[in-house]
């Protein structure tokens, strides 16, 4: 059954972790996480009560890498972790949600951050040979797209 | 007995798509298993940024070849939202309906798969002729079956017929008692039980888990349903049914299909009788205000998520697509475990998967 105050519960909670509220995403409830931090505050997120996480995306900004936790109870709640875009790492979720695990998996191989307890590191969508960045970064990637889109094959091109 | 291992895949007269399965087994019972995805990953996050909002549209139909109206529908609403747009009533009607026709399209199809792949080949006969009913709705209100190209940011870009109204609201009844006739068939026939009951369960703490959404999700109990808990486009004007059911196991998921098809034709008659009019869409920028939105939306498969953000220039900076298939996936192995071999392809057909979708 619905919990209506389950979500703001939940901001109380964060709140009180000394957390700051963000509006950047619209409709949604959202908060900036501190990377150590992520891992307690989805315990205490599953201990209220809110177990759906939709999805993670991870961009990259001239700040860093930006991962974005997307939670939902009958609306969106997303927690914003900023990462150093130089070996770029952070816990796996997997423990607590195994259903984080292929958010996780894309997440490493399109970006490139490592997640700590991931129990399963194979590749997910790029082919096993794939040498080139992480299809998804920005800087490192633009020139292999802007020339040779299907560099990071090279080993099957070449037989 | 000695232990063996089985690939699935890519390549397979069991899978519509390509996937690849490596499943452990020691005699006829499987003991472990593990997939892969990535056979026909098109990069379409990557290509979106290098296209206009508009132009995009076009990209993300072709995200499935099965749900492509949810995808564009989730899009331009995500879209909308940035631009602080309204959508004409009528416009939302239209997309709406084309939801509902998608859902009914998808889940016979489904039924279809699944009972070829237990070798049930009339019920994929029947359920495949009655699809045909709705396909041709479909093309009579946007011009194509499956790709309908009928979005766009601000609205729709076709208008319906009165012709064409008064030709569904006749179709829709005889389409209503097919469906009562599978369900019967399904909820009575003997070998489809046999075949599906007990076979791939999740309980509802699994579902939880793991995140799952949709048709799977609501078949072990969960109570979830975008349309009706975060209402989108007009369905908070609309009355209709969320079915859930307990069992777990695949003949509930066949059973919730075909209650929510029902549902659904029942929403096809309220849009239909309750149809506004007026513009069908309203006029977008092409440039959109710097923002992040993220958009959901109920498809035939569950839970639809786009993360879409702007950076105030004609193309995205960033959309992140979450389609339903992969949640489901992440369940396989845990669904496998301890089946027998035969059970895998009622397995993997049950939770409907729409590989395209999942690897983008």
């Amino acid at each position: 059954m619905k919990d209506k105050n389950l979500l703001e519960k939940i901001r109380e909670i964060l709140t009180a972790m000394s957390l700051e509220e963000s509006t950047g995403i619209r409709n949604d409830i959202g908060f900036v996480v501190p990377s150590e931090q992520l891992f307690e505050v989805t315990r205490q997120m599953l201990q209220a009560g809110l177990y759906h996480l939709s999805a993670i995306t991870c961009f990259e900004m001239e700040d860093g890498l930006h991962l974005l936790y997307h939670f939902w109870y009958f609306a969106g709640l997303t927690l914003r972790v900023v990462l150093e875009k130089e070996n770029p790492r952070l816990q796996s979720l997997t423990p607590l949600i195994p259903g984080a695990e292929f958010y996780e998996r894309e997440v490493r191989e399109m970006i490139g951050v490592e997640f700590d307890g991931l129990s399963n590191s194979e590749p997910l969508l790029l082919p096993e040979n794939w040498q080139s960045p992480p299809p998804l970064r920005k800087t490192q990637s633009a020139q292999i797209s802007a020339s040779r889109p299907l560099d990071g094959l090279n080993e099957v091109q070449n037989g | 007995m000695a232990k063996m291992t089985i690939p699935i895949g890519p390549q397979h007269p069991l899978l519509k798509e390509p996937l690849s399965f490596l499943i452990g087994v020691e005699g006829e019972q499987v003991l472990s298993s593990s997939l892969r995805l990535g056979y026909v990953h098109r990069g379409i996050e990557r290509l979106a940024e290098s296209r206009t909002y508009i132009q995009n549209v076009h990209l993300f139909e072709r995200v499935c070849g099965i749900c492509s109206h949810i995808h564009t529908t989730t899009y331009c609403q995500g879209v909308e939202a940035l631009l602080g747009l309204e959508v004409p009533p009528r416009g939302l009607d239209i997309r709406m309906l084309l939801c509902e026709f998608e859902r009914i399209h998808s889940h016979l199809l489904w039924l279809g798969v699944l009972s070829k792949n237990i070798g049930l080949d009339t019920i994929f006969m029947y359920a495949w002729r009655d699809r045909e009913i709705v396909l041709q709705m479909m093309e009579d209100v946007s011009g194509g079956r499956v790709s309908h190209a009928i979005n766009m940011i601000g609205g729709v870009r076709k208008d319906l017929e009165p012709e064409h109204i008064e030709s569904m609201l006749m179709k829709l009844p005889e389409l209503l008692n097919r469906i009562r006739e599978l369900i019967q068939v399904l909820e009575h026939d003997r070998t489809f039980q046999a075949r599906t009951r007990g076979i791939g369960y999740l309980s509802l703490e699994d579902v939880k888990r793991f995140c799952v959404v949709g048709p799977v999700a609501r078949a072990s109990g969960l109570n979830m349903d975008i349309r009706r808990d975060q209402p989108y486009a007009r369905y908070s004007g609309l009355s209709f049914d969320v079915p859930i059911m307990h069992e777990g196991d695949i003949w509930a998921r066949a059973l919730i299909r075909l209650y929510e098809t029902i549902q659904s034709i029942n929403l096809c008659h309220q849009i239909l009788e309750k149809l506004t009019s007026g513009e069908i869409a309203s006029t977008a920028p092409r440039k959109v205000p710097p923002g992040e939105v993220v958009s959901r939306a109920e498809g035939p498969r569950g839970e639809v998520v786009y993360f879409i953000k702007s950076d105030g220039s004609q193309n995205p900076f960033r959309v992140k697509i979450r389609t339903p298939t992969l949640t489901a996936l992440i369940t396989l192995p845990k669904q496998l475990k301890g089946m027998q071999l035969a059970d895998v392809s009622a397995i993997i057909a049950g939770v409907d998967l729409c590989i395209a979708c999942a690897d983008r």
